[in-house]
């Protein structure tokens, strides 16, 4: 089997060895409950949607409605509503709102190396696409990739992000199972659930930690 | 402050004696209980997530080895590289040639308990490298210089005062305020330019998943995302029990994970990472590193009992809900993981030489067993642990250090009793002899009586009052017994 190049693959090899060897001589156990590992959903939600908002809106995101012709319309309204006036866009948003080009800019194509400072000091928000969501949790689930730089959702003060209603899965391992994930995941695969906050100070919650401080969700109706 | 486990009872007093740390300290925890409590209302579907969550850790368990080298095999056809390490400085080693081979000074790091574990701060910095901690609770512990008080709260052991104070006194042109807002914004300023900057970034991992070669990470600041995501170089450091075979194990262990830990139906991010950048990518590290560290794991897989400490997926729970960890706080302990499971885990990591005090800093109420998502014995483990220390046949000393505790005194005051309690007319004639002194008794010192009344022995022996009442009583024999 191949292993790491590093500067002494002898050592590595010795303590790979040496970890697997002691593993190995350990007993085996005598008895192990054989577990039926669960294919059932954990829980059933009723109202998908209203049960996400509502998590959603707990966790201090704000959640907007729309059909595809209101799209324009409502992403205007809330870049006014929220006073941004720099904004990058991720190509994958194009499948919902072909003409967003003439709205917002879309992020550049090339290395982030490249516009690293624009988008960690001149960027007030990113818009990307949700690629489904997880409603007993109120969960984004993003899928970054080509189209979509990881730090778009991450680095901004604020993350708008478009979440096709068609895609609510009741539970992560009822997502986990219908997606077939486990045959192939992305480079990274992220799931989201308000905007970034922490209790560190005293268990007082504060938000914008070091992600985006405001998590902005659409929820897009396409039928 | 740097506190060691080998002086655990004065640690212990100073704390006790401290209300600062008593007052943060049960604050805290009653905040941490409730909110576990909020996102746990039905027993019932606690118990049969929990007894799926430990089943899925013994079997994961069960076959470690495997599963370890079919994680390896999955995260390098992912293109992340595998290292291991036995030791702490092993693991020290790996990560600081990584560092070197890119020609790396700049460091962040993401939230890893592992990382405390092997020192890693502390072995950077006398190589001239300088990594900065990232998340909010462990910068302010950074900046204090200090350690993390609690595996999940690193600062629990700090008011805002006294943050507001230390963020005054450490960073340039900042001035005192207690505002947790202005505060965190403080923290977020100082660390933009850092991410923005950094040629490594480090973390630690909540779940490795064998079967996809994924290394899942639990946050709430986004931290862990940038670390992982902004440099040019992700370095991830674990231990070898973090991994699980299927990533369908993956969700009711994160249910519980995030429920116990902070009361959270799930955090704000989960992280699922399964290699580099592809090359139509425009971001996230060209190179993700494995690191996985034994560090006396091995030792406790070794023995049956001992290896469900390895079913830990590091909530904290335990901590939250021991009465002991309440009272005294965490860095009382000396180790790197406090409370109930650094007790069980601490001494495979450290040896029990340099543990002796842990495994009896425990009422053996059970708390922590109650609310531990995967089940972990942890009483009768410390009880286990607590034979180990005092184990007298070298037969039978399986962990390092064991036996340590032993005194010849102690063992020769239970062997006389053993003797006493086989031979009745001797057993009665010490008794008899104790009832006689008995006045001599509180002349006696003992640790018993530093803090406590002396106890009086009755005039007359259990046996003697028996014997008596016998006579008296010669025609209702049930009196007797």
């Amino acid at each position: 089997m191949s292993h790491a190049n590093t500067s002494n693959p002898n050592g590595i090899n010795k303590a790979r060895n040496n970890i697997l060897a002691k593993l190995r001589g350990a007993p085996k156990p005598e008895h192990i409950a054989t577990l039926e590992r669960p294919t059932h959903n954990w829980a059933e939600v009723a109202d998908p949607i209203a049960h996400f908002s509502q998590i959603m809106e707990t966790n201090h995101a704000n959640v907007y409605r729309c059909n595809q012709a209101d799209l324009p319309a409502t992403i205007e309204q809330l870049l006014a509503e929220h006073q941004l006036t720099s904004t990058l866009a991720s190509k994958d948003v194009l499948t919902y709102f072909p003409e967003l080009e003439r709205k917002i800019p879309l992020a550049p194509q090339t290395d982030l190396t490249e516009w690293k400072d624009q988008l960690y000091n001149h960027t007030d928000a990113c818009l990307t696409r949700a690629y489904a969501s997880i409603a007993a949790t109120g969960t984004l689930v993003l899928w970054p990739g080509a189209n979509e730089p990881r730090c778009l959702s991450l680095v901004p003060p604020c993350h708008i992000v478009i979440l096709d209603t068609q895609r609510f899965y009741p539970t992560l391992a009822n997502f986990i199972e219908q997606e077939k994930l486990a045959q192939g995941l992305p480079t990274n695969l992220l799931l989201v659930s308000g905007p970034s906050k922490t209790s560190d100070i005293q268990q007082t919650v504060a938000y914008g930690a070091h992600g985006p401080e405001k998590l902005l969700v659409i929820l897009l109706d396409t039928e | 402050m740097h506190t060691s486990a080998q002086q655990f009872k004065p640690q212990a007093h100073d704390a006790l004696a401290n209300p600062v740390i008593r007052k943060n300290f049960r604050g805290a925890m009653d905040f941490l209980r409730n909110k576990r409590k909020g996102v746990i209302p039905d027993d019932a579907e606690f118990h049969a997530l929990q007894k799926v969550c430990e089943q899925i850790k013994q079997q994961c368990l069960a076959e470690l080895p495997e599963l370890l080298e079919q994680l390896e095999k999955n995260c390098l056809a992912n293109g992340i590289q595998v290292h291991w390490a036995e030791t702490p400085a092993e693991a020290n080693a790996i990560i600081n040639a990584l560092i070197d081979k890119h020609s790396g000074v700049d460091v962040v790091k993401g939230k890893s308990m592992v990382s405390e574990e092997i020192g890693l701060n502390d072995y950077l910095d006398a190589r001239g490298k300088s990594c900065i901690e990232t998340d909010m609770g462990e910068y302010i512990v950074q900046l204090a210089g200090e350690h993390p008080s609690h595996i999940i709260m690193p600062a629990i052991h700090k008011n805002a005062q006294e943050i507001g104070q230390l963020f005054h006194d450490k960073i340039e042109d900042t001035p005192f305020t207690t505002d947790v807002d202005t505060l965190i914004n403080i923290g977020r300023q100082q660390m933009r330019k850092r991410f923005e900057h950094a040629h490594i970034g480090i973390t630690g991992v909540n779940f490795a998943v064998a079967e996809t070669g994924t290394l899942c990470l639990v946050e709430n600041e986004g931290n862990g995302r940038l670390s992982s995501t902004a440099p040019p170089v992700h370095i991830a450091v674990t231990g070898i029990e973090k991994v699980v075979k299927y990533l369908a194990d993956v969700p009711p262990l994160l249910s519980l994970l995030t429920r116990s830990a902070t009361g959270q139906v799930i955090t704000t991010y989960f992280n699922m990472i399964s290699g580099p950048r592809k090359s139509d990518e425009k971001d996230g590290p060209e190179e993700v590193h494995l690191v996985l560290v034994d560090n006396g794991r091995t030792q406790a897989y070794a023995d049956e009992q001992f290896r469900a400490t390895l079913q830990c997926i590091r909530c904290g729970a335990c901590m939250n809900h021991c009465p002991v960890y309440t009272r005294i706080g965490g860095h009382a302990y000396g180790t790197v993981y406090p409370g109930p499971i650094g007790k069980i885990v601490s001494p495979h990591m450290l040896g029990m030489e340099n543990t002796q005090d842990l495994p009896t800093a425990s009422s053996l109420c059970g708390a922590c067993e109650e609310v531990c998502p995967v089940n972990i014995p942890i009483p009768t483990i410390l009880q286990r642990l607590r034979t180990q220390l005092n184990q007298g046949n070298a037969d039978k000393r399986t962990l390092r250090g064991a036996g340590s505790a032993r005194k010849a005194s102690e063992a020769m005051i239970w062997k006389v009793w053993r003797y006493l309690c086989v031979h009745p007319r001797l057993y009665r004639l010490a008794t008899q002899s104790v009832a006689r002194l008995r006045k001599l008794v509180p002349l006696v010192k003992s640790p018993w009586n530093q803090g406590r009344v002396s106890p009086k022995p009755a005039p007359k022996t259990l046996n003697e009052l028996l014997h008596k009442k016998g006579k008296t009583n010669a025609n209702k024999p049930w009196m007797i017994v």
